[in-house]
């Protein structure tokens, strides 16, 4: 009796009074974009949909928003190829070869992950704008390489380190050349690793709002997913049930992928923290 | 093969391998600062044709104008108050996290999702909770006849909400820092202290603190460094207003130079705010070096 008691006031009663308004914006996210229009812009708020409808999500994939998806898509993904290749090489070679400027290298890998976008947009605007790119895919893609690459290469480079070399040098001993050993040996051990920080890759981008605002042009068909939000909300009489089927719909890959992507990366990152 | 041309053939491979991250951080982050330098000190305008050399003029304007100063006080304001009230909840809740009661997993499941998802979304769902004609807030007034406010759109009340909503954003970040944190302290040090008689607080107070304490201190500098930084959230709820009431320097920076078209000027305010930022980095990593040299 008393533990149960004691249950309550510490665990349930705290939880109840933080937790549940903490819940709260996620669950009217997520009813709110199946509410009606006019439910939707009521006065009074209902506090769940009375005719659940998915008038909004009809609404998104009808008008500009498709574009926005696909545009999002289509950047991501690309960045996220991209950047695992590049990762691969850099990461292995920060973990097993001695070269010079390696911890440098390491050093700014991580420091670029503490730098302000918002203070490169201009001299990226401008340089975008004078070579006449402003506005396409490929800008805003190269772009994303500087935040995706770094923490994927630290990323791999972590786990390239946690395979023991011996199983490299023993191929070596068996006669393959070095390049051909990392491939056979370390490909097959990273590559679920790699395919996640991938994924990571791809959320980051996915999310990614203040380059997309600067470098993606007028044409409302290349706005990626974020910007075609707020947008939107720029215009008179915002449709909220509409624009909360957006948001689902931006967040959705997004916590899918992480949540894949997260039994490889949140042990490596409170690990290194409770070590720090 | 001898040592001295396995380690050159080694060198070689390193170098060429790291060439695709070396030249992404080359050409994104090294090049632009330094065009923006150069971009700084002319007078560059969208809508003009000339742009001449103007020295420190664009700095000096800076300066000289009120924005900068109130935005930088924007941006402290915004940053102190969302790190202090993500940590302060962030830790309570790692806390009384610790108990292994049914529906903790799932709760901490849902409430990471809120750190995932995209900042922009999070800054949409709070404008319509905060909007003043369907917003729930004043809904939920207006049940107990209480007034309709304008929470975003009033200058007193604006920044308040900006940062409740993103301290509801980085709470998750804490939560699981700490909560790593917590699960590595000895049990029989909660046992020590229960014989001698300490109650919640002084177990809190002398047990649990001292532990996390580093943890601590690395998740407020990461937060702090984030937040100082953050664009998308403020964007998504005020764009900087009303007039420039929620307006930090990164919103400060995107309005001058691509909404009026004052490159040169957000150009010199982008230098300032990289060197405020690299201070702050430099003294963070002074001082956690010298805590490491002292163990």
């Amino acid at each position: 009796m008393r533990r149960a008691g004691r249950a309550i006031l510490g665990f349930y009663l705290p939880l109840a009074v933080i937790g549940l308004p903490m819940l709260f914006p996620l669950y009217w996210l997520a009813s709110s974009s199946l509410k009606t229009r006019g439910e939707a812009f009521a006065v009074r708020p209902t506090w769940y949909p009375h005719a659940p409808t998915l008038e909004g999500y009809r609404g998104v994939f009808g008008g500009t928003f498709v574009h926005a998806v696909q545009t999002s898509l289509i950047v991501a993904g690309v960045t996220s190829v991209l950047s695992v290749a590049a990762a691969l090489c850099g990461g292995y070679a920060l973990a097993r070869l001695r070269f010079p400027f390696r911890r440098t290298c390491g050093a700014m890998l991580l420091f670029t992950q503490l730098f302000p976008a918002a203070a490169i947009l201009i001299p990226l605007y401008l340089f975008w704008s004078r070579i006449g790119m402003h506005g396409t895919y490929t800008a805003l893609i190269v772009t994303y390489l500087a935040q995706a690459v770094p923490i994927t290469t630290w990323l791999v480079k972590g786990y390239v380190e946690t395979i023991p070399i011996e199983t490299e040098q023993q191929a070596w001993i068996d006669g393959a050349g070095r390049f051909r050993a990392s491939v056979e040996v370390v490909l097959p051990l990273a590559g679920p690793a790699v395919g996640a920080t991938g994924l990571l890759a791809f959320v980051g981008a996915w999310n990614e709002f203040v380059f997309a605002l600067a470098l993606t042009g007028t044409d409302p068909r290349k706005k990626t997913l974020p910007v075609a939000m707020v947008d939107f909300m720029g215009q008179h009489g915002i449709e909220w049930g509409q624009l909360m089927a957006a948001a689902v719909i931006a967040t959705v890959p997004a916590i899918v992928l992480f949540f894949l992507a997260q039994r490889f990366f949140v042990h490596g990152l409170t690990a290194g923290a409770v070590k720090g | 093969m001898s040592q001295a041309t396995r380690q050159a053939r080694e060198a070689r491979a390193g170098l060429l391998l790291s060439l695709p991250a070396a030249a992404v951080i080359g050409l994104l982050f090294v090049l632009p600062v330094a065009y923006e330098l150069v971009i700084s000190l002319y007078r560059s305008r969208v809508y003009e044709e000339h742009n001449p050399f103007v020295g420190l003029a664009n700095y000096t304007w800076l300066f000289r104008g009120g924005d900068l100063a109130a935005a930088t006080a924007n941006t402290l304001i915004w940053t102190v108050g969302s790190v202090v009230g993500q940590g302060l909840v962030g830790i309570l809740l790692a806390v009384v996290l610790m108990q292994p009661l049914p529906g903790r997993a799932l709760f901490r499941t849902l409430l990471l999702c809120t750190w995932i998802m995209p900042a922009v979304v999070v800054g949409v769902v709070w404008r319509w909770i905060f909007d003043p004609v369907s917003g729930v807030i004043n809904g939920v007034l207006g049940w107990w006849g209480l007034p309709a406010a304008d929470w975003l759109g009033s200058s007193t009340t604006a920044m308040g909400c900006c940062i409740l909503a993103n301290v509801w954003r980085g709470i998750p970040f804490w939560l699981l820092m700490v909560s790593a944190r917590l699960q590595a302290v000895p049990a029989e040090l909660y046992d020590a202290a229960a014989v001698d008689g300490a109650g919640v607080w002084l177990r809190f107070r002398h047990v649990t603190l001292p532990q996390i304490r580093g943890i601590v201190v690395l998740c407020a500098t990461l937060s702090f460094i984030w937040t100082f930084n953050a664009f998308d959230m403020i964007y998504a709820l005020t764009r900087g207003g009303p007039d420039i009431a929620t307006t930090t320097v990164p919103l400060l920076i995107y309005e001058a130079g691509l909404r009026n078209g004052h490159l040169g000027e957000a150009a010199a305010a982008s230098i300032l705010f990289l060197a405020a930022m690299a201070a702050v980095i430099g003294i963070f990593v002074r001082r956690s070096l010298g805590r490491q040299e002292e163990v």
